[in-house]
């Protein structure tokens, strides 16, 4: 009998906090910094007799999030109020789009287990508001176990755009590309920062098994992973789970299921999902965009990031792995683009960028906003290497200074004592001359005859680049010094 | 399509709503009333017609992405009960 395989059917679900100065329906600011419960109106308060108005900041954001995933935009699209009973969002229902969605059907590329191009495609995009934040402990910070929950209702309100794919993704691996290649392709558009530690991406993922043998398990929703690796963990947690089930011929359940970060498992749980009872939001017209607002929203969208790294390699002839690494970021791309205007080789300040920059920034941990060394003086500095002017340590030396000093290439240079193009010539012959004069025997010595194995010779050569500070070129310096002992 | 009065009970308790057996059985035969009214829509011809969404034919109008801070917040406080500090406080909800 033919051993069973499994094929795993995954399709993720993501929540992106939208970027905008107010919440998707009232004027009340989305500043995650501010204390609890500052930011609330009788809007984001559900009381009675408030009406939602719509953030056309949001709209734009949705757009430009639905466009980075080759979504198409709808004409037309519409709100409704999804029963949610809960005291995170006190309307008791959440303002969601979920049927009919502004942005639809759209695609992120990603490897599949052979290392080809996969499309998993976007089923739809769509604009909904955030509930509030529980704290389970008392304000005061007394104990777990009290009776009571706390609410901050600032996070009520915020816009957040929901993403759901098809079950296209079929491993681990494959989901952790699509999270991580959609969430750069957002960051790109401006819609969303998109910052994990700060829980603006928020991930579920339906995983399901397909048989061999034609069984299919039921859909397992797992909730509750916050960063890349604990979506990756849980979908290989229930990968194995669901089949070693399959395997003993046990059925596998439709459920929710909560992951635990801490245990690296799944537990079944609880459940806050209501029968699906949706109405139209009555307080909220059909949003009708016109296709003149969809063309001036696409000639406002930026090159995405793979795309820029294709012209990298294929234009600027920048290896494969700089041109990914650089266009990860898109800030980090945008200054590399910057150094390209003054005349440098682009592959050798890619390779620059690549590890010089990123190092020091790994090192003390900043931002490539807060970078030191201006574009034009890397593009200089990288030219002068280049031309051979300064060799690669003084290059890294003058690097170094630059970004330490926040000075400009030429002040650098000259702090830290090093002569542009070497020593050479009259100058180089001047600190021979006085190295035989302060060492009469080791001249009289090779002159004698006895340095047969040229060490004598081999030490001046150490004396004189010492005082050169390793700015003269070695054969040049052997030359001169055989030269002066004749 | 017929809704028995389980399935109408277990909507109402998904409204919150407690019926009594007189209640309930009004209820069933007043939702498969409706039910069977829109059975009839089954009868008409409707390629072509694009679904009904909403009633009015109002745009849905934009508002700037600009902050106008409430400032009577104590007011949201004191309509409240349940307060303590800075936070609402609310019957303790714990995911397993």
């Amino acid at each position: 009998m033919a051993e069973l395989t499994f094929t795993p059917v995954i399709g993720i679900e993501i929540h992106i906090r939208l970027k905008s100065d107010t919440k998707i329906f009232c004027s009340c600011s989305t500043n995650p910094d501010s204390e609890p419960n500052t930011n609330i109106c009788p809007v984001c308060m559900g009381l009675p007799g408030t009406l939602p108005r719509l953030n056309h900041k949001v709209v734009e954001q949705g757009m430009r999030a639905g466009l980075a995933l080759n979504c198409g935009i709808r004409p037309k699209s519409l709100f409704f109020r999804k029963s949610y009973f809960y005291p995170d969002l006190p309307k008791g229902h959440q303002i969601s789009q979920c049927d009919l969605p502004i942005t639809t059907e759209g695609f992120i590329e990603v490897h599949d287990e052979n290392g080809n191009l996969k499309k998993i495609r976007v089923h739809h995009l769509h604009l909904e508001e955030d509930v509030g934040s529980l704290h389970h402990s008392a304000s005061d910070g007394r104990l777990e176990g009290a009776a009571t929950s706390y609410v901050d209702y600032n996070r009520s309100g915020m816009p957040l755009a929901e993403i759901v794919s098809e079950p296209d993704v079929s491993s681990a691996k494959e989901a952790v590309e699509y999270v991580t290649t959609l969430r750069r392709r957002v960051i790109y558009s401006g819609a969303s920062d998109v910052e994990l530690e700060k829980g603006m991406m928020r991930f579920d993922a339906n995983v399901s098994m397909k048989c061999s043998d034609g069984r299919w398990g039921r859909k397992v929703e797992v909730k509750n992973m916050n960063s890349f690796k604990a979506l990756e963990r849980a979908i290989e947690f229930e990968i194995k789970r669901q089949r070693k089930m399959m395997l003993n011929g046990e059925e596998v359940k439709q459920e929710t299921r909560h992951w635990n970060d801490a245990k690296g498992v799944t537990t079944a749980s609880r459940t806050k999902e209501f029968y699906r009872k949706f109405i139209v939001e009555p307080d909220l017209p059909p949003l009708h965009i016109s296709q003149e607002e969809i063309d001036a929203v696409k000639a406002k969208m930026p090159e995405m990031p793979d795309v820029k790294a294709n012209r990298y390699v294929n234009e600027l002839n920048i290896p494969r792995e700089v041109a990914d690494v650089i266009t990860d970021d898109k800030n980090l791309a945008a200054y590399f683009e910057e150094c390209l205007k003054f005349d440098a080789n682009p592959v050798r300040i890619s390779h620059w960028v690549r590890t010089e920059v990123l190092r020091v920034l790994n090192e003390t941990q900043k931002k490539i906003s807060d970078f030191t060394i201006t574009p034009e003086n890397l593009a200089k500095l990288v030219s002068r290497v280049d031309e051979g002017k300064l060799s690669t340590t003084q290059g890294k030396e003058v690097f170094d200074y630059m970004f330490k000093n926040n000075s400009g290439i030429d002040e650098a240079i000259k702090n830290l004592g090093i002569t542009e193009g070497g020593v050479a010539g009259n100058a180089l012959n001047e600190i021979i001359q006085n190295i035989l004069k302060e060492n009469p025997d080791v001249l009289e010595e090779i002159k004698s005859g006895k340095d047969k194995k040229g060490k004598k010779l081999k030490f001046l050569q150490g004396l004189v680049m010492k005082e050169t500070k390793g700015q003269a070129k070695p054969q040049e310096v052997a030359a001169a010094i055989e030269e002066a002992v004749k | 399509m017929k809704l028995n009065s389980e399935e109408v009970n277990a909507i109402a308790l998904e409204s919150r709503l407690l019926l009594t057996e007189e209640e309930l059985s009004n209820a069933v035969r007043y939702i498969n009333n409706f039910l069977d009214m829109l059975d009839r829509f089954k009868e008409l011809n409707l390629e072509n017609v694009e679904p009904f969404s909403f009633a009015e034919t109002l745009e849905c109008p934009l508002r700037e992405d600009t902050v106008i801070s409430f400032t009577n917040t104590q007011a949201i406080f004191d309509e409240s009960e349940h307060v303590d500090g800075a936070f609402f406080k609310v019957p303790r909800i714990m995911e397993e």
